[in-house]
């Protein structure tokens, strides 16, 4: 047996009797002085103990079914059938394997030592309970609507095996479980009603409810029984919002907080010489301008094209980003397992006089019709800062970019009502392929707003063919040769302007440690980080 | 008689509070936005799963399909029994939300007013009690500066020098987490502006008091200075600096909104807020009539006070 002493770093088995006493009083010694904060049975954490301080975790309800943003930060409180691990591939959660294909049914087989904050036992009429409950829109979700259309029952087969059919094809359903479905007590849930996520919230997860103020603050504390032996290493985790940037970042700095996920790349000089320290996730944000293909103006693909050609999404990532961010290469992220790198990157480069040529075959430009545009975007921060690049950018080719900055609110309505021309759009996707092609592109897509390929909209009927072919598959070694090609096809009918992916970044003080910034925002998983105070 | 006044004054504000709760559910349908996405939880990033019919079945469960005078009038009724409905973003009950958040901001529309009165009469007495001299001078610059400063700004300065530099007190305004002392940043960044603007009529309607005759004839009379200024002229010039001090109070319910923002403190300022960029609808109308209501209370209470303060004054 090793006994780990943490105040030395050393092993304490030595050959002779003399080297065991000595390392076993220092030993003991250490304990003592430490206490049962350094280590535990299972030693899964270097150093146990300390409340993690954070911002952001905006929810105005702690219910499992919401998705609140960064969705991810539920996996405090609740666990799902599936997980998933820094990679972002699917593992298990509360299922002790993968599901088995059983005809046309998932079967899962839960774990047996898992139980809610509660005390009430964690099985399949549990995971049954939640389902249904979401599936019938007991509580407002907006993962109700996908669920029903996905899934046509869950069937209990006995205490620990459930299984799931599905409505068809459902080639994301391993992420969708992992990121989406997560399970509360149906005990707390009957006796809170409504109330569950807002005066208690009874999960399976590494914390436990201990208070809550929608949108203002978010106490949780450790869970002693999660199913993880020895996680989570903190004591508790204290969330709460604080609207002003520099008021977090001094926060941060000062040591009232430990991390932050959210803070524009303009405060990066102040934290210079803080010891703060500054991690960059992956290109996780697809910034796009959504263009309204229905535009008598927009519907020419020349006009389209031209635009493209004049944006510089690279001195957007220089001047907003402070350079934290990618150039398109490909329509899916670096990190994503689809990424195929584009061999032909030109249509989505900065080209002005190719854009100037093409704006003036489609009509514009001297000697013909002046083309004004209206930019659609937030206000503020970096949508202001962007909107400013594009206008001068587009200027360079003639085009009179008109910035209307609105609430997020409205930008959101006027992009899915198609009441724009152009949209300054970020969007956030997971590792399904789907988020990156038939989500965009294909007629029907939630996130299709630029009317491609829908009625009234830009028609490439071989596109759609390849979302629909594409959306069949989770695997992108099946469906890489229509990838490469949809690819081709996106670049250059552009349906949506590229400009950039923006790096997920992390601000965090030294003291917390096992921190990986995550693929997406709020994807860090707290359950393995220490605080070293 | 004065009863038969507060009885008056009370029947008269209930066209005022019907004028806000109309305006309030009128404000709330100006909003962009649709209340169905808000209530959906959703953002840009988490607009993918939802579907229009998803939207239909909210807009529905909202009441947001009935011809918006069907809405006020159910909504104005259910108001009137104390209900203001319940959250469309959390389901949580609006009286409920504003009760919990309403001794926060009283908590700090008090201190701070309490504060600014303090020291905006103290100075402008001073500064009347040396008309003309450095000290006015002084006086009157300082009201000057604390007139032109604008809270949020002093609020980020004080947190620089005082919470992050000097480390005397928290960043955060949860009276809960740190007790009374998290409402001393708060506080002075918003006292500043009405202090000064206290201290300036103090010292106008003073200097007017001081030269009446009948602060000669206690002078004659060989009463000390202290006591003609406390027992003779304060009470005579105060009934101007009420009025500015109920306005101010009144005021600073749209200057809280900010400060709670940037202190963190979960009063009806970060409520509103809330709900305005969540376009929770029931809540801005709550919000906006409780406040309304608060201004109504606060403007009878002042007109109370004159006959406290001043028994000539008959109501």
């Amino acid at each position: 047996m090793k006994i780990r002493n943490s105040l030395t770093g050393a092993y304490g088995l030595r050959s002779s009797i003399h080297d065991c006493v000595v390392a076993l009083i220092l030993a003991v010694a250490a304990f003592t002085l430490v206490g049962a904060s350094v280590a535990r049975a299972d030693d899964a954490c270097p150093k146990y103990g300390g409340t993690f301080k954070t911002v952001d975790i905006s929810y105005s309800n702690l219910d499992p079914s919401q998705v609140a943003n960064p969705q991810y930060y539920m996996r405090l409180l609740y666990d799902g059938l599936l997980d998933f691990d820094h990679d972002l591939n699917v593992v298990p959660g509360l299922a002790v394997d993968l599901p088995t294909r059983d005809g046309e049914r998932y079967v899962f087989k839960l774990r047996d030592d898992v139980k809610f904050h509660d005390g009430s036992d964690f099985n399949a009429e549990a995971v049954k309970f939640n389902v249904e409950r979401l599936i019938a829109g007991e509580v407002r979700s907006p993962l109700t609507g996908y669920w029903k259309k996905q899934l046509k029952s869950v069937e209990v087969i006995d205490d620990h095996t459930v299984a799931f059919v599905p409505a068809g094809e459902w080639p994301t359903m391993l992420w969708d479980f992992a990121s989406s479905l997560r399970f509360a007590s149906p005990a707390a849930v009957k006796e809170l009603g409504v109330d569950h996520g807002l005066k208690g919230a009874v999960g399976t997860g590494p914390f436990m409810f201990k208070s809550f103020q929608p949108k203002n603050l978010m106490i949780l504390e450790r869970n002693p029984n999660y199913y993880k032996a020895g996680l989570p290493c903190l004591d508790g985790i204290q969330a709460r919002v604080i609207k002003s940037g520099s008021v977090r970042a001094l926060s941060l700095i000062k040591g009232d907080l430990d991390m932050i996920n959210t803070f524009p790349e303009t405060q990066f000089p102040q934290f210079q010489g803080s010891g703060v320290i500054i991690d960059e996730g992956k290109s996780s944000t697809l910034t796009v301008l959504a263009v309204n293909t229905k535009n008598s103006a927009l519907a020419d693909l020349r006009v389209r094209q031209a635009i493209q050609h004049a944006v510089d999404g690279k001195e957007l990532i220089d001047n907003v980003y402070a350079g934290m961010g990618e150039e398109i290469a490909s329509i899916f992220p670096s990190w994503h397992p689809a990424f195929t790198l584009a061999e032909e990157l030109s249509p989505v480069r900065q080209d002005v006089e190719k854009a100037k040529a093409l704006l003036a075959d489609a009509g514009y430009g001297p000697g013909g019709k002046k083309l004004t545009l209206q930019l659609l975007t937030g206000s503020g921060g970096a949508h202001t800062q962007r909107a400013i690049l594009l206008q001068a950018q587009l200027a360079d080719i003639g085009i009179d970019l008109k910035v209307k900055s609105v609430a997020y609110a409205q930008v959101l309505t006027d992009l899915q009502a198609g009441n724009y021309e152009l949209i300054l759009w970020q969007m956030l996707g997971g590792p399904a392929i789907i988020d990156y092609a038939w989500n965009l592109y294909g007629s029907g897509g939630p996130n299709n707003f630029t009317f491609y390929n829908e009625e009234g909209g830009y028609q490439n009927p071989r596109a759609e063919e390849l979302t629909l072919e594409i959306a069949k598959s989770n695997e992108p070694n099946e469906v890489r040769a229509q990838i490469i090609e949809l690819q081709d096809i996106i670049f250059n009918d552009v349906p949506v302007i590229f400009l950039n992916w923006r790096n997920h970044r992390t601000a965090r003080t030294p003291s917390v440690k096992d921190l990986e910034t995550a693929r997406l925002k709020g994807m860090e998983d707290l359950r393995k980080v220490w605080l070293d105070r | 008689m004065f009863f038969k006044f507060v009885i008056r004054r009370v029947l008269f504000s209930i066209p005022t509070i019907v004028g806000i709760v109309t305006v309030a559910f009128l404000l709330g349908k100006l909003i962009p936005g649709d209340p169905a996405v808000a209530a959906l939880g959703l953002d840009l990033d988490g607009a993918s799963t939802v579907s229009q019919e998803e939207l239909e079945r909210v807009r529905t469960e909202l009441g947001l399909d009935r011809p918006v005078i069907v809405q006020y009038m159910s909504w104005f009724g259910d108001a009137l029994q104390g209900d203001l409905g319940r959250s469309s973003v959390n389901r949580e009950s609006v009286t409920a939300l504003i009760l919990r958040a309403f001794p926060n901001t009283m908590f700090l529309l008090l201190t701070t007013i309490s504060t600014a009165a303090l020291i905006g009469i103290s100075l402008g007495v001073f500064s009347a009690l040396h008309r003309g001299k450095s000290a006015d001078l002084v006086a009157r610059l300082v009201t000057i500066i604390g007139v032109s400063t604008p809270p949020f700004w002093l609020a980020l300065v004080l947190i620089l020098v005082f919470a992050f530099n000097l480390n005397l007190f928290p960043m955060n305004g949860s009276v809960a987490e740190h007790g009374w002392i998290a409402l001393v940043l708060p506080t002075a960044s918003i006292a500043l502006q009405p202090a000064a603007l206290i201290a300036r009529m103090s010292r106008s309607s003073m200097l007017e008091v001081l030269s009446q005759d009948m602060i000669r004839t206690a002078t004659a009379k060989g009463l000390s200075r202290w006591r003609i200024i406390l027992r003779h002229g304060l009470p005579n010039a105060l009934s101007p600096v009420i009025t500015v001090i109920g306005f101010q109070f009144a005021n600073l319910m749209g200057g809280a909104v900010a400060i709670e923002v940037l202190f963190g403190m979960p009063g009806l300022g970060s409520l509103l807020i809330n709900a305005i960029f969540e376009n929770d609808l029931k809540v801005i109308q709550g919000v906006v009539v409780i406040v309304g209501i608060t201004f109504a209370v606060t403007n009878l209470a002042v007109d109370l006070l004159y006959s406290v303060i001043d028994p000539r004054i008959k109501l």
